[in-house]
């Protein structure tokens, strides 16, 4: 399908505004720029009423208010979406409108229902108009409403959808979608059609068993049908626990190698603590040793210092000659009191100026304090006191300081290991985030436990119903074959069962083949926008696990990531769709289908930088047509990177309130 | 002498303190002890340096004290240098046997003023000496320990190289 034109008349702010979308091979990019609130979004729903009757907003009422407002009672206006594509050869018009009425209360309402029209060119000029019943299946054939939304993105839906994609929900969806965009809906319609139900051709069949008179057929097919309900329940609930426990695996994967990373970062923090704590230990060994240094200096300091100058007065004592003949047990106050008696101890008189006198008096110079001999006695002994306090202190510090700057290299090298951690680590404290990491780790355990066992559980059940239905089934066979025309209902059911298993069979085979061709088509167009950085895998349930071998991002994908990942996902089914087409593999044809134009809310702004080249060269070469609605600001961006492949340019403006307006750059 | 409460004044009060100042308060190192440890040794070294001082008498400077329990307490050792500097002092007296009558008669008597205010002179220079080389170029505890070192290793080298105590000891009890 691609876009030719689209008009919108009186669709809400638009009063008559019209795009023509780019035709051009080459230059297949068209356009459309507008900040958040112009209207990007009403004009992307423009496409959705008028393929479907349906939009997502609140008010209901679609006219243009201004319009609206001019109505004079009674009077009528016309909402109108004309869109104009080709399909399967064929050029379509499709006009969606609505009449809407003013009332005598100033009401403006819609008088009756909106209309569809679709028109169709063929190749020999003759128009026809498609019958109004068959209107709605001529759009499912060209754009099938659960497909639109993987073609029309807006930026809100981005987001949602990449979330889902990536966290493993909706993926039943999702893989429907696949299956119908690359034609394998055709056959699973046709197996459905086959055997799913009680209306379908095998439900019907046997429940033509029920007609016949043998009411235990009946009842038999009634219980067969029950535990076939219960059975397909069990089948769904099996899936979910099985995605719970993917998801909690790989949850628990992911953790698990975070941990590893935070237990290195503990181990690193508790070896810096231990070497903080061999530094203050140092640091206060070098304290007492300086202490001790000081002390040293005190106590010694005499000794020290006086030892020349002992060496130099034990000479000048032995120089002085001092007479030590002193009078044992006499003092001076003896002499003086046999002085002033006038008489010596024997007898004699001691007159002033006599000769006994004068002598008697001159032992005073040998008694203290004439006499120093005792004084410098005392002296030497203390002097030899002194010189017993041997200590080398000069020998006593350098030790120490020996010892000191032994520390002080084992404090710098200390300091040095610790920088080298601390740069290493980087971060804050990793203790608390261990413990969350773990404690997160042990639910997803938990998880795992509880869906495992209804696992087991499910499985269980499923082989006893299945047990059942074939218990069942054959009490029934038997009892049917016993009457003809069962018998012939029951060939009948043997064909339908047989054409169905055909199916199955091409299905599953052509199944894992798109599979595994989508999942590499996606990783080639990874590759182009990320080197390899980043990829995924498509397991048969759909469940996509999404790689990132970058270490520097963290665990979680971050909205770049998941935009690409989303973006990727699309552009590989439309890669695939169109290699399809072109391809003259009969098998391949079988399931093609038509090419699709991209309509997206184009968030370039959101990629990496390193990645918006990359994404807007891909961009023009995964779908024939591409229209992008961007933000003025990316208009550089988009020119920039794209501006070769752009055939047409619009920017949407607001005029007011009421009305925007389209203009063609 | 040695009877009283001694106070340094001036700039030698203040460089006393600094002496006797916390260079680290990790540990609370000194290097000397007390006011009475710098006095006890200032008188030597202002000696052997050759170093004497006048007294200063800025009066905006705070003086620095030593009580006479202290003084009293090391009044050995302050006599003890006393008679040293007063026997080896030749610039003082050139006679050894007056020098030795300086040290144990004349000492604590009135003729003994003079000398009195020499050992005092050079107690305010040693302190000088010893705050030049111990305070003023040292700004962390590091670089006071090693100025300390320096100081000591240059004095063994310069006064007491070669000299053994026990053959002082012998010369001493020969005589």
């Amino acid at each position: 399908m691609l876009l030719k034109s689209i008009r919108l008349e009186n669709f809400r702010q638009f009063i008559n505004e019209e795009i023509l979308f780019s035709q051009d091979i080459e230059k297949n990019v068209t356009v459309i720029i507008g900040e958040n609130g112009t209207g990007k979004t009403t004009f992307e729903q423009a496409f959705f009423w008028c393929l479907y009757g349906e939009t997502d907003f609140k008010d209901k009422i679609m006219l243009n208010k201004k319009v609206a407002s001019l109505l004079v009672p009674n009077d009528e206006a016309e909402v109108k979406v004309t869109l104009s594509l080709t399909h399967g050869g064929e050029n379509y018009t499709i006009i969606r409108s609505e009449r809407y009425k003013k009332n005598y209360n100033n009401q403006v309402k819609p008088s009756g229902n909106a209309s569809l029209n679709i028109a169709m060119k063929q190749r020999d000029g003759q128009t026809t108009y498609i019958k109004p019943l068959h209107c709605d299946g001529e759009i499912k054939k060209i754009l099938p409403k659960q497909l639109s939304k993987y073609f029309f993105f807006d930026g809100e839906r981005i987001e949602k959808m990449s979330k889902d994609l990536v966290g493993g929900q909706k993926n039943a969806e999702f893989a429907n979608a696949v299956k119908g965009l690359l034609g394998l809906n055709a056959i699973s319609s046709a197996i459905a059609h086959l055997k799913v139900g009680k209306n379908s051709v095998i439900g019907t069949y046997e429940g033509k068993y029920n007609s016949k008179s043998d009411s235990t057929i009946g009842e038999l097919t009634t219980k067969i049908q029950k535990y076939e309900e219960e059975l397909d329940q069990a089948q769904k609930d099996l899936e979910e626990a099985d995605l719970n426990v993917n998801r909690a695996r790989s949850r628990k994967h992911e953790l698990n190698e975070k941990l590893k990373t935070f237990a290195e970062s503990e181990k690193l923090q508790k070896e810096r603590e231990k070497k903080e704590r061999s530094i203050r230990n140092s640091e206060s060994s070098k304290t007492e040793i300086l202490k001790s240094i000081t002390q040293s200096f005190n106590e010694s300091a005499t000794s020290f210092f006086n030892l020349s100058l002992l060496d130099r007065v034990v000479d000048v004592l032995a120089e002085a000659d001092v007479i030590d003949k002193d009078i044992p047990e006499m003092s001076a106050s003896t002499i003086n009191f046999l002085l002033d008696r006038k008489s010596c101890i024997c007898g004699t008189h001691l007159d002033p100026g006599t000769v006994p006198f004068e002598n008697v008096k001159k032992l005073l110079a040998y008694l203290p304090p004439e006499s120093v001999g005792i004084s410098v006695a005392r002296y030497q002994d203390e002097l030899c006191n002194r010189l017993n306090r041997n200590t080398d202190l000069v020998k006593s510090i350098e030790d120490k300081l020996a010892v000191i700057s032994r520390l002080d290299d084992e404090i710098m090298e200390l300091k040095d290991d610790i920088a080298g951690i601390t740069s290493k680590l980087g971060g804050d404290d990793v203790t608390d985030k261990v413990r969350s990491i773990s404690t997160e780790i042990q639910s997803c355990d938990k998880a795992i436990n509880i869906n495992s066992g209804r696992h087991d559980q499910l499985v269980g059940r499923m082989s006893i119903l299945r047990e059942n239905i074939e218990r069942e089934d054959t009490k029934r066979s038997k009892l049917a074959l016993l009457d003809d025309s069962n018998k012939l209902i029951g060939i009948y059911i043997a064909y339908a069962k047989a054409i169905c298993l055909e199916l199955s069979k091409t299905y599953s085979d052509n199944e894992a083949k798109i599979r595994i061709e989508l999942e590499e088509t996606i990783n080639s167009i990874f590759k182009s926008i990320y080197n390899g950085g980043m990829s995924l895998t498509i397991d048969e349930k759909y469940n996509v696990t999404v790689y990132v071998d970058d270490f520097d991002s963290s665990v979680e994908t971050s909205t770049a990531q998941s935009i690409s990942v989303i973006f990727a996902f699309i552009t590989g089914i439309i890669k695939m769709a169109r290699d399809n087409q072109k391809s003259d593999d009969p098998d391949k044809q079988m399931l093609s289908s038509e090419p699709y134009p991209l309509v997206m809310d184009a968030p370039l702004s959101s990629f990496d930088k390193k990645r918006i080249a990359s994404v807007c060269k891909a961009l023009p070469a995964t779908a024939e047509q591409v229209i992008i609605f961007i933000k003025d600001t990316d208009g550089d961006l988009a020119e920039e990177y794209m501006g070769a492949k752009v055939g047409k340019r619009y920017g949407i403006e607001k005029i007011d309130e009421f009305e925007t307006q389209l203009f063609g750059r | 002498m040695f009877n009283t409460d001694y106070r340094f004044k001036g700039k030698h009060a203040d460089m006393v303190r600094r002496l006797g100042a916390v260079v680290s308060d990790e540990g609370s190192i000194k290097i000397f002890n007390r006011y009475i440890d710098i006095y006890v040794l200032s008188a030597i070294i202002g000696f052997i340096y050759g170093r004497k001082a006048p007294a200063d008498s800025n009066p905006d400077i705070q003086p620095a004290t030593i009580m006479l329990t202290q003084i009293t307490g090391a009044l050995s050792d302050l006599k003890f240098n006393y008679r040293l500097i007063m026997m080896l002092d030749i610039k003082n007296e050139p006679n050894s046997e007056k020098r030795v009558d300086k040290a144990f008669k004349e000492i604590n008597t009135d003729i003994a003023k003079a000398d009195e205010e020499l050992f005092e002179s050079y107690s305010r220079g040693g302190i000088e000496f010893l705050y030049e080389k111990l305070i003023e170029n040292s700004h962390d505890r590091d670089q006071y320990i090693m100025n300390l070192y320096e100081f000591v290793k240059d004095f063994q080298e310069r006064f007491n190289d070669g000299l053994q105590r026990n053959e002082i000891i012998q010369k001493c009890r020969g005589n």
